[in-house]
């Protein structure tokens, strides 16, 4: 029988291996927010329909409400993480229920703010302002739709389709959980600089 | 498996505190109202936007260092994975540092 060691970090490889892919995402948005904070100051004043900026064209007690939502999504996650590791698996459940529905939301209402900002506004990728708010948030936006496709699978898996999760078994939901609060993150830290400062 | 060695099973598999994870979502969800309120309100608030801004700034990283330590553990799991992770935020602040103080000059 052969035996190997233990690994030398004493860590998880899958979960040491998603903090190196959350590393690697972090760089990811720190440029695409330079990119904002710079090309987004470069559009003439007055530019937007008389108003003085593209950021006036933003809506920003739905973007709050939005922020709430996201960060109650987040929440619920560590809930269904705390549940099915006391084995609570109804609880668990519901908990990755109530993010999708969450998640959805918010996709949704970033839907409806493109919408106003394409369709009412004029925003265009043809300024930059348009562009480099587009980018960046478009780019957070796939993330959350990405992360709301790996929840539904991982719904699959827990109502049993799959296979299932445990008190023993649920690394899964502790890395996927990993990514969701990511994003999370990016997110709170995008309402401050792209909305409010 | 020999209960001399540990596996990385046997570590990750170790029970650590868990947060109380309300107490750390009402703090998040309070500091979310005080910017969303003083967003709304700001004209009327004697004090210079500039000063109201970077405090929204300043929440915001409270905020994030909230869910970085309590929703995501990095507060109880391993001091390797706060390394992976605080090392690139550290060049992502200097990134918009030195652009902000291309800016300022």
């Amino acid at each position: 029988m052969v035996v190997h060691p233990p690994p030398s970090l004493g860590l998880d490889n899958r979960k040491f291996g998603f903090w190196v892919f959350i590393a690697s995402e972090v760089l990811f948005f720190s440029v695409l927010i330079a990119n904002f904070l710079v090309l987004s100051k470069q559009d003439p004043a007055g530019s937007f329909h008389g108003v003085a900026t593209g950021r006036e064209l933003l809506n920003i007690p739905l973007t709050a409400l939005n922020t709430f939502i996201l960060l109650t999504s987040s929440f619920t996650v560590v809930l269904a993480l705390e549940a099915i590791q006391k084995g609570n698996q109804k609880l668990f459940r519901t908990f990755l229920l109530v993010t999708l529905a969450f998640g959805s939301f918010f996709i949704g209402v970033q839907g409806y703010e493109y919408f106003i900002l394409i369709v009412h506004e004029g925003l265009s990728m043809s300024t930059l302002f348009g562009a480099s708010f587009f980018t960046l948030t478009g780019f957070h936006g796939a993330h959350v739709v990405g992360g709301l496709i790996w929840l539904v699978i991982i719904l699959f898996k827990a109502f049993g389709v799959m296979g299932g999760f445990s008190a023993q078994d649920n690394l899964g939901i502790e890395i996927f959980g990993l990514y969701w609060h990511f994003v999370d993150i990016v997110w709170l830290l995008l309402f401050s600089l792209v909305y409010l400062i | 498996m020999s209960s001399a060695v540990t596996t990385h099973d046997e570590i990750e598999a170790k029970p650590h505190k868990h947060p109380n994870y309300w107490a750390v979502f009402i703090a998040l969800a309070i500091i979310t109202a005080i910017i969303t309120v003083t967003e709304l309100f700001i004209d009327s608030i004697p004090v210079p936007k500039e000063v109201i801004r970077t405090g929204f700034v300043v929440m915001s990283f409270i905020k994030a260092t909230l869910v970085a330590m309590y929703y995501m553990h990095l507060k109880f799991d391993s001091f390797i994975y706060s390394i992976f992770f605080i090392t690139p935020v550290i060049f992502a602040l200097f990134l918009v540092l030195i652009l902000a103080i291309g800016y300022l000059i």
